[in-house]
């Protein structure tokens, strides 16, 4: 049988088959429609400035490599003119991030980027280790996605930067927008597949260029390019729930390769049919579950409205022992300073029964949320209340 | 422990956590359906005077319509027997899909059954319509589809579904045929409501598999009670040209029609429990050919019934979750625009298709298959063209 020739060159031989249309592709055209394609996505969403100081939150894993090789790629060819930086963030994951930080500390030398590192335990005074060994393995990817979305702020805060671009692809909104459906989550409905998300209020803004790029074509990248990247999943397994989603999208991929994206698009339009019209789009707890280990959030359909619950309860404070956290690293101020700041008002003909999530600030770190105090201070609080106390 | 509970209304529980003798299971279930009529009745009244209530309900012959056939005839029964009542007056209309019978013929696997089905069910009406009378339902613009000329209904339909690229495709476009020719015998023959017979599970399953589709926009349409605004297309002088050119048809008239789903608030389990309890009707259901037995080949899967399947391996642990998806759709607007999709007969949704920028990469081969797609939804162009 003589080899199929690419369909989009017409000369050399096919190599990749496109997951996304089946296209049959060489190595060289498969790569260039790829970068087209985030091109097309960054144009057209028009997620860049000139000028602009971006930072990539940089796992070690295929995503966020694809995207700094990809970004570097583009920001030559199409001159952006970005500054780009590596922003890792450190769980404390003993066998696992200190492996994968290893490749991102590579990645900075291929691609020439300064890399930054922050580490959970100098921002919250604890690690994952710590945590899971304190609250065990169920339910712990709670902590670590809430907890990184929050150090990617402020990792980007420290370099100067307002713009932190994540490596999330159409698979993970896909399965957000299935996972919110069936966690009955609307204001995340509303939120979770814009391509820009924070910004207003919090002033880093989040986006993520490879939102239509399938994962497989992400792995067929990374493979095709031959990239340094770090393949082991986080060693804290994600939650049952969860996977079913998951494998739910991947069925319906071999079913119909391009349902992906029809779900994104629903996701989308459905963005627009929500109660707030898709405008409330934060990161505080942006895309839900989307982090480097694929369950970043691990929430059981139980528990959701406990942790609403705990959030909004006032729990005594014993400043001796906890790290009091503050948006910009000075000690806290007195509570009565900060105050609530709405960004959008409530629509006056909104239909009752739907509640509408308002946007403001948390009361101890001034990290934007929806509640008094941020998920974060939230879960350290409790956290710290079970903490023995250290003596030396 | 006491073997009947007490007939105190029990807030609603999955089944396996409390028992519920015969009865007041039966009972139960009855009152979900019937709080639903209640509903039904109050929002399409137009007038204070008590109207008869002629209703469409449609028959697959599998369990929730079959159910829904059975609270059907006993609230008909019901109201007979009342002389205050107004007059309850369904009519189940089964749409018989199998092309490859004679599509006038009395004697058809469809018309054996339905006949079993008169038999059990005498307070109702029931009729039997070919599929291949969909082709002169005016609901949809015949113009933008790539319907084959020649040969009878039958067998056009037929061409017309092996043309398809998918799977999907044709589970998709039988699921809107289907529909289309349900509303035409309501609207053509004066009845006030059209009635499907989902169960919450279903009703989630077609939720995901319309989000899978790309048709998230049509939700709130598909999903929640209520009126549905239907237009009919007049087509252009010259039928044959109008295929060959392109040419669309005239949009002729907007009306609204009510669509419900009675069973909304009862969980496939629940359905498969309530049949349980009288074997005479559950002996009329057509055994299902091991629809959600073990794996097969992904390429002869659908889309619907992945989701089914999903559905079905996941009402037991986690079946908050059918719940959830259900009352989710339910708070989702319906957005009013002036265009309607000419297939699928929702809104169009510009906005979305202007902002959209995930395209499919399939500029090399696109075009080839439909001129008309400025007509269609993305979810319908997504079902005729791949």
């Amino acid at each position: 049988m003589p080899p199929t020739t690419c369909v989009r060159c017409q000369a050399n031989k096919a190599v990749v088959k496109r997951p996304k249309n089946h296209h049959k592709l060489c190595r060289e055209c498969f790569i260039t429609v790829f970068e087209d394609e985030v091109h097309h996505t960054i144009i057209s969403s028009k997620l860049f400035y000139p000028g602009e100081k971006v930072a990539i939150g940089a796992s070690g894993g295929k995503d966020s490599t694809v995207l700094a090789s990809v970004l570097k790629t583009l920001n030559e060819r199409h001159k952006y003119e970005l500054d780009l930086v590596l922003l890792s963030i450190d769980e404390g994951i003993k066998g696992y991030r200190d492996d994968s930080l290893e490749t991102v500390k590579r990645n900075a030398v291929q691609y020439d980027m300064p890399l930054k590192i922050v580490g959970y335990d100098e921002l919250y005074g604890w690690t994952m280790d710590q945590v899971v060994e304190t609250i065990g393995k169920r339910g712990n990817c709670t902590y670590c996605g809430v907890f990184r979305r929050q150090a990617l702020d402020r990792g980007a805060k420290t370099l100067g930067i307002k713009h932190v671009v994540t490596g999330h692809n159409a698979d993970d909104v896909a399965e957000t927008v299935l996972m919110n459906l069936l966690r009955g989550d609307l204001p995340r409905l509303s939120r979770s597949t814009s391509i820009v998300t924070g910004g207003s209020l919090n002033d880093v803004k989040r986006s993520k260029p490879l939102k239509y790029a399938y994962e497989k074509e992400i792995v067929l990248y990374a493979h095709h390019k031959k990239l340094d990247y770090f393949s082991t999943e986080c060693i804290y397994s994600p939650e049952a729930f969860r996977g079913t989603a998951r494998s739910l999208i991947k069925n319906l991929e071999k079913v119909r390769p391009s349902a992906i994206l029809d779900i994104v698009r629903s996701g989308e339009d459905m963005a627009r049919l929500t109660p707030d019209k898709g405008q409330g789009a934060c990161a505080c707890d942006e895309s839900e579950g989307m982090g480097g280990c694929g369950s970043a959030n691990a929430r059981t359909p139980g528990n959701e409205t406990t942790q609403v619950e705990a959030s909004t309860a006032e729990q005594p404070t014993d400043n001796g022992l906890e790290t009091e956290i503050t948006s910009n690293g000075t000690p806290k101020v007195n509570d009565d300073d900060v105050v609530k700041l709405p960004v959008r008002q409530r629509r006056s003909k909104e239909p009752g029964p739907v509640q509408l999530q308002t946007l403001g600030k948390c009361v101890k770190c001034g990290y934007m949320s929806s509640q008094a105090m941020c998920q974060a201070c939230t879960l350290l609080e409790s956290l710290n209340k079970n903490r023995p106390e250290i003596s030396i | 422990m006491h073997d009947s509970p007490p007939h105190d209304n029990n807030p609603y529980t999955p089944l396996s956590t409390y028992t519920q003798c015969r009865d007041c299971f039966i009972d139960y279930v009855d009152s979900k359906a019937v709080k639903r009529f209640t509903v039904l009745q109050r929002e399409t009244r137009t007038s204070t005077k008590p109207e008869p209530r002629r209703y469409v309900a449609g028959l697959s012959f599998g369990s929730s319509s079959t159910v829904l056939t059975q609270i059907l005839d006993k609230t008909a029964q019901y109201h007979a027997s009342r002389k205050g009542s107004s007059p309850f007056e369904p009519l189940i209309v089964h749409i018989d899909t199998d092309l490859s019978a004679r599509t006038d013929s009395q004697d058809t696997p469809a018309y054996r059954l339905l006949a079993k089905y008169r038999e059990r069910f005498p307070n109702v009406s029931f009729e039997c319509v070919h599929l291949s009378k969909v082709l002169s339902v005016k609901t949809i613009d015949w113009t933008t589809i790539p319907v084959p000329e020649g040969g009878n209904d039958a067998e056009r339909l037929q061409l017309f579904f092996s043309s398809l690229p998918s799977v999907t495709s044709r589970a998709d476009s039988l699921r809107l045929f289907i529909r289309h020719l349900l509303l035409d015998v309501a609207i053509q023959r004066s009845y006030s409501a059209l009635l499907f017979g989902h169960s919450t599970t279903a009703l989630a399953a077609l939720t995901l598999s319309e989000v899978a589709n790309g048709r998230g926009f049509a939700v709130p349409w598909q999903i929640n009670d209520g009126l549905f605004t239907v237009c009919t297309y007049r087509p252009s002088a010259d039928p044959a040209s109008s295929t060959s050119t392109g040419e669309a048809s005239q949009e002729d008239a907007k009306i609204q029609f009510p669509i419900y789903y009675p069973l909304r608030e009862i969980l496939k389990a629940e359905v498969m429990t309530y049949l349980g309890t009288t074997p005479a009707v559950q002996e009329l259901i057509p055994s299902a050919n091991g629809a959600s037995s073990s794996v097969v080949s992904h390429k002869d899967q659908s889309i619907e019934e992945v989701m089914a399947r999903y559905f079905d391996g996941v009402e037991g642990p986690y079946s908050g979750i059918v719940t959830n998806v259900v009352r989710t759709a339910g708070k989702l607007d319906r957005l009013v625009t002036e265009h309607h999709c000419r297939l699928c007969g929702i809104t169009l949704d510009q906005e979305g298709d202007s902002t959209w920028a995930g395209e499919l990469g399939d500029d090399l081969t696109q075009d080839a298959v439909n001129p008309d797609t400025g007509k269609l939804c993305y979810g319908c162009k997504r079902s005729m063209g791949g």
